[in-house]
């Protein structure tokens, strides 16, 4: 991989990733009218509240340099890989579901392993890298990459992305297959010392009445090797999860990037006849974190569960903003958001619900707590509400608070020390939204994943405490 | 020979700079089970409290000594790791954390090390049929929804497992039915021994009907004012509290 210099966000790029990567004409003219929408759109506003936790200061995109994807990296695989070889995450991942549907696993540089199982593949189930699938399956690929257009939203960097990613995998479950094992997705954004940018795209299909569970895992397996540097790397995501009449697909996505990643994420979720989605995103990583996440219900009786962890240490910053759309009548959607914050770190929740005039009998409820775990901590909550409809059922609520006292008393009452009894309280705070999520072992999985987290994290902050009484003394 | 678990010289508590207990005094030996009485807002729960080492709970004045240690320089843990245990009388709820998770932590922490799970399993299947509880309880998050006679059967299971020394019960019978009162007076009477003390808390003699005190203090106007056997408590039941307080008057 290189760096390439300066100002790499360019017009230019589109056309250079475009023919390195062999693209069909239709999708050069997708990223160009991506670009033209980008370059109207106005930058952040850094006093917006959706923009108001994140330092847009740490990232200079006129020092940002585009990673380059190698289409001929990766290989087509018989089995899995060892879990061994992988990050602790995704070895945690393969020894909890055991049986896995499909894995890919990608960094920057490129693909690194491909693996289907052949029984599904003779289904017709497709899971490859977007570079290729947008040639080797290029009718399917149009007919859903050119919708996302029609979807408008104003985030720069979501608009960046889908004029110049140069990475991304694509899912493809046919009609009426139902596949109960996970699909297991990993990024490892490997980086190195100079600021790189990597876009990447998600497409998941699920065809009328299919079923598939899919775990996305978002990691930089390197982090701690990398100098911090005054200006940071950025992935940036654009996730389209469409999920066709009466289907079922469960998503979850882990993001646990390190200190030198600012992360803009954009999932979008397309709910059709009777479908449902349910979409877990679990971030406890990254310097700064801008995630949005829309759930669309485009048809009668869609309905859509989105739940949401995040727990944040040291400096780390989180903006998560919610839309559940609502566009037809008799869908539901509900919203479970839970934050824990240590240290500096800050978040903001913002939740819309918007309900269409003609979306009537709709159900919207959202939920969002805040634990404050040090007084440095920060968090923020914004309920914003655009009903049209009027037989609607909606209710929005959120609390923000300390850890209660009286449940640390009542485990410290049993000979659980403070550090346990705080870990206690936050892992069942999280568990209380990671047990809705339905796909059986991601709740272990996770619970292993962000206890480790916890554990390091409130060791480390004893261990200040007795480094700072021994400096007293 | 009898052995003091647990003294008490002239304790003083406020409560956001408002005194409670003005000056309690209370020996509690191993073998003994001791019936703390009195109405409410007399100071009971106040005590309980301050034996655990609730924050909000200021001694400003007096000893609590375990086994000749003092337990005021200790916070909760470390008391309850040394052999003190309070069974709440409004248990809180955590939600999110299963009753066998915390039950195996706080087993963990009091004995200082691990139990085999195979181990821990067959004692807490005991212990939970002692006390009638079902086995789907395990998995269920602590005291979260849980009815009044369910929170209290969690906290004697607790003790049942903790094994400690000295227990005070603050209120274990009040919100119980008939049946449920019998089961946990029998899981007390069962764990008191000759190595442990028990200080029940309660206003009412319901309590007692099951288990026999040996001592009973009255409380009033956060001081012990009377202290007698297990009488004292039929004899309160009886005649309800105003006569002590006339008697005190009357001394005065």
């Amino acid at each position: 991989m290189s760096c390439i210099p300066q100002t790499d966000l360019t017009k230019n790029r589109i056309e250079e990733i475009s023919s390195s990567l062999a693209e069909p004409a239709w999708l050069s003219k997708e990223r160009r009218l991506a670009w033209e929408k980008y370059i109207a759109t106005d930058v952040p506003d850094p006093k917006a509240d959706e923009w108001r936790t994140i330092n847009l200061n740490s990232l200079d995109l006129s020092k940002l340099k585009t990673t380059k994807l190698n289409p001929n990296l990766g290989s087509f695989e018989t089995a899995l890989p060892d879990g061994g070889k992988l990050p602790k995450e995704m070895s945690a991942a393969l020894k909890q579901y055991k049986e896995i549907a499909g894995f890919i696993w990608q960094t920057e540089k490129g693909t690194q392993h491909v693996y289907l199982d052949p029984d599904l593949q003779k289904k017709g189930v497709i899971l490859l890298p977007l570079s290729l699938a947008v040639n080797s399956h290029a009718g399917l690929a149009e007919k859903y990459l050119t919708k996302t257009r029609k979807f408008s939203h104003d985030n720069k960097f979501s608009l960046l992305t889908e004029a110049l990613f140069n990475s991304g995998i694509f899912v493809y479950i046919p009609k009426s297959v139902e596949i109960e094992k996970p699909f297991l997705l990993g990024f490892d954004f490997v980086g190195n010392t100079c600021e790189e940018a990597v876009f990447s795209r998600l497409l998941l299909i699920a065809e009328r009445n299919s079923k598939a569970n899919i775990v996305n895992v978002l990691l930089s397996s390197n982090a701690k090797n990398i100098n911090a540097s005054p200006s940071l790397s950025l992935v940036s995501q654009l996730n389209e999860l469409y999920v066709e009449a009466g289907a079922k697909l469960s998503y979850a996505e882990l993001q646990d990037f390190g200190q030198h990643v600012f992360y803009n994420s954009r999932l979008n979720n397309y709910v059709h006849k009777d479908a449902h989605v349910d979409n877990l995103s679990v971030a406890i990583g990254a310097a700064q974190s801008k995630v949005d996440v829309a759930t669309y219900l485009q048809e009668q009786g869609a309905n859509s569960e989105v739940l949401g962890v995040v727990f944040g240490t040291a400096n780390e910053c989180f903006s998560y903003n919610t839309i559940q759309e609502h566009n037809a009548p008799d869908t539901q959607s509900d919203i479970n958001f839970r934050v824990a914050l240590k240290d500096q770190s800050k978040s903001m929740y913002q939740g819309i619900i918007r309900v269409d005039k003609k979306a009537q009998k709709t159900e919207a409820f959202q939920s969002n707590k805040n634990l404050l775990l040090s007084n440095g901590a920060k968090a923020d909550s914004i309920p914003k509400l655009e009903i049209l409809a009027d037989d609607v059922k909606c209710s929005h609520g959120a609390t923000v608070g300390p850890v209660d006292p009286e449940q640390l008393f009542y485990l410290m009452s049993r000979g659980l020390s403070q550090k346990e009894a705080e870990e206690f309280v936050v892992l069942g705070f999280f568990n209380k939204v990671l047990a809705q999520f339905p796909v059986p072992h991601t709740l272990e999985w996770l619970q292993g994943i962000i206890g480790e987290t916890l554990c390091t994290q409130f060791q480390s902050q004893a261990e200040l405490k007795a480094e700072a009484a021994v400096l007293v003394k | 020979m009898t052995k003091t678990i647990l003294t008490i010289k002239d304790l003083h508590v406020s409560v956001e700079d408002k005194e409670i207990l003005k000056g309690v005094n209370l020996t509690i030996n191993a073998g003994e089970i001791h019936a703390l009485m009195g109405r409410n807002g007399s100071g009971k729960s106040t005590l309980s409290y301050t034996l655990m080492g609730h924050p909000r709970y200021k001694v400003t004045k007096g000893q609590i000594l375990f086994h000749g240690k003092d337990l005021l320089v200790m916070p909760a843990d470390e008391r309850a790791r040394l052999g003190m245990y309070l069974a709440f009388q409004y248990p809180v709820a955590i939600p999110g954390v299963s009753v066998s998770n915390f039950l195996r932590a706080a087993v963990k922490a009091k004995r200082g090390q691990d139990v085999p799970i195979k181990e821990f399993r067959a004692e807490l299947k005991d212990n939970m049929t002692k006390l009638g509880i079902a086995n789907e309880f395990l998995s269920r998050y602590v005291n979260d929804g849980f009815s009044g006679g369910e929170k209290k059967r969690l906290e004697i299971l607790q003790m049942a497992l903790l094994k400690p020394e000295m227990a005070v019960l603050d209120e274990t019978d009040s919100g119980l039915d008939i049946d449920a009162l019998k089961t946990v007076a029998e899981g007390i009477n069962s764990l008191a021994s000759s190595d442990n003390a028990v200080l029940l808390i309660t206003h009412y003699q319901r309590l007692l009907n099951y288990i026999t005190p040996q001592f009973v203090h009255v409380m009033h106007n956060g001081e012990v004012i009377k202290s007698g056997d297990s009488k004292l408590a039929h004899e309160l039941e009886a005649k309800g509290y105003d006569w002590i307080t006339q008697e005190l008057v009357a001394q005065a």
